[in-house]
């Protein structure tokens, strides 16, 4: 079994709470943790312009650029955003897009953002939200986002949080472009995810990076002790984040 | 270790999630959980507030060494929700909890002095969810909790998800605050401990809507000195509720 977190962070300033952690300590910590590959955004390139944090990501990844896979982030009101994303994505090679509109001040039902949409649509990149947070990260927003863009794989990076877990799901209901990483679901919600959504529409994600040590073998716990089949693990851990970025 | 208390679990049979009494008590005796403190579930916290504080007190007196039974009332039931906080509380209850996410009122309003007056009164603490916009901040307990300085509150969740980052500086501001570590992965426990005192931080769980399995896990993983675990797990929780260790 393959396992991807799909859901990391290089450390960086703002916010970080992790101090000098490097591409080397970042993959020790996959080992420890038995993770095979995470898909890494930027920290900082949220807060301050994305193209130099993109860049310092991409030589991040560059470490083992089979197991650090690195997703550019755009700020969508700056006007140089689809040239940006076409520079990550074309010249860097980067596989996807990390967007938080939470931090970036956007609203997901804003126009602004549909250009970029349907430029990512036209490459190929899946998208990770933020989500899980009022006022401008809630499930049903980037749902409706979602509907505009259907060729577009959208994916929740929190599954909807404490809060709006149950609103994670009813997007999901909605949307068939939509995948969960259920990260922020309580494992009662998590349990009640999975009996509506699809087990293919759920990736395995953490924050690794961003904050505590323990969020691997948290989240790890939280869908071990779900005690799904092999199968139905397998997918969860690894096997949908490798069909995504194999599904160009 | 010395006794392990868990300072939040629900029982009962709700809407989004249930939990039986001896469901509970297995989880406990699997992951070594003396104690625990029950409230009535999510339906019960909103509107039967009876029935769910009936359901707490029969199984606190059912398993009078394992149950601590926390009472509810949704203050927007004005003076019948302080008839039904005295009743229950004379009837064995040992603490308040709300949740003004749940039961649809600002965390500070002046809707809640009434339930806030009683519990300082009894001396019995409070528990209040956190974490919840717009109506459920760490900043709006601090600001209850400054108004009601001689009545202890326990933070839920420390603010999570949402406002993870507001739970220390509340706490700082009124020394009645007390921490619930459900939630919380082992380095916002250590913080919380540095920043607030190690008397003031309380183990809890929310089981079921979290697990005894990961939150235990979460506190095996925490470094903390063997007193201050002590103290954390257990020894908090107690002193708050006027028992000996």
């Amino acid at each position: 079994m393959i396992i991807v977190d799909a859901h990391t962070h290089m450390p960086g300033q703002a916010f970080s709470m992790i101090d000098g952690l490097g591409p080397q300590s970042f993959l020790e910590m996959m080992d420890a943790n038995g993770v095979d590959k995470a898909w890494v955004f930027t920290l900082d390139g949220l807060y301050f312009d994305p193209a130099p944090h993109n860049d310092r990501l991409r030589a991040f990844c560059s470490a083992d650029s089979a197991r650090l896979i690195p997703f550019c982030t755009v700020h969508p009101r700056y006007p140089n955003a689809i040239e940006e994303l076409r520079r990550c994505v074309i010249e860097l090679g980067m596989k996807g897009v990390k967007l938080h509109p939470w931090a970036q001040c956007f609203s997901p039902v804003e126009i602004c953002v549909d250009e970029l949409g349907e430029e990512m649509e036209s490459l190929g990149v899946p998208v990770e939200f933020h989500d899980g947070t009022p006022p401008y990260s809630a499930p049903l927003q980037i749902a409706h986002f979602a509907m505009r863009h259907p060729r577009l794989k959208v994916i929740l990076g929190h599954a909807g949080l404490h809060d709006l877990w149950k609103e994670a799901i009813f997007a999901a209901e909605r949307c068939p472009n939509i995948y969960l990483i259920p990260s922020g679901m309580p494992p009662h919600g998590l349990r009640q995810a999975l009996q509506r959504v699809s087990v293919e529409r759920f990736l395995f994600g953490t924050d690794a990076g961003f904050g505590d040590s323990y969020w691997q073998p948290f989240q790890l716990e939280k869908i071990r002790s779900l005690c799904l089949s092999a199968g139905e693990e397998s997918l969860i851990l690894g096997g949908n984040a490798e069909r995504i970025l194999a599904e160009k | 270790m010395s006794i392990v208390v868990d300072c939040h679990c629900h029982v009962g049979v709700g809407h989004e999630y249930r939990q039986t009494a001896d469901e509970l008590l297995r989880e406990m005796d699997r992951y070594q959980v003396d104690r625990a403190v029950i409230c009535p579930v999510d339906r019960c916290i909103a509107v039967d507030n009876k029935a769910g504080n009936d359901f707490v007190l029969d199984t606190a007196r059912a398993h009078p060494d394992r149950f601590y039974a926390f009472a509810t009332a949704n203050p927007w039931y004005g003076e019948r929700a302080v008839v039904e906080l005295q009743r229950a509380l004379g009837e064995g209850a040992r603490g308040i909890k709300l949740h003004p996410a749940l039961q649809g009122f600002l965390l500070c309003d002046e809707l809640v002095y009434p339930l806030v007056e009683l519990a300082e009164e009894l001396d019995v603490p409070m528990f209040f969810h956190t974490g919840t916009p717009a109506f459920s901040q760490p900043m709006q307990l601090a600001e209850l909790a400054l108004r009601f300085p001689g009545v202890n509150f326990i933070m839920g969740h420390m603010g999570s998800t949402d406002f993870w980052l507001d739970a220390i500086p509340a706490a700082q501001q009124s020394r009645n605050i007390y921490l619930d570590t459900s939630w919380s992965l082992p380095d916002k426990v250590t913080r919380a401990v540095a920043a607030v005192g190690a008397d003031r931080v309380l183990f809890g769980t929310d089981s079921p809507l979290s697990t005894l399995r990961l939150e235990m896990g979460c506190r095996r993983a925490t470094e903390l000195a063997d007193d201050v675990r002590d103290a954390v797990m257990g020894g908090n929780v107690l002193t708050l509720l006027g028992e000996s260790r």
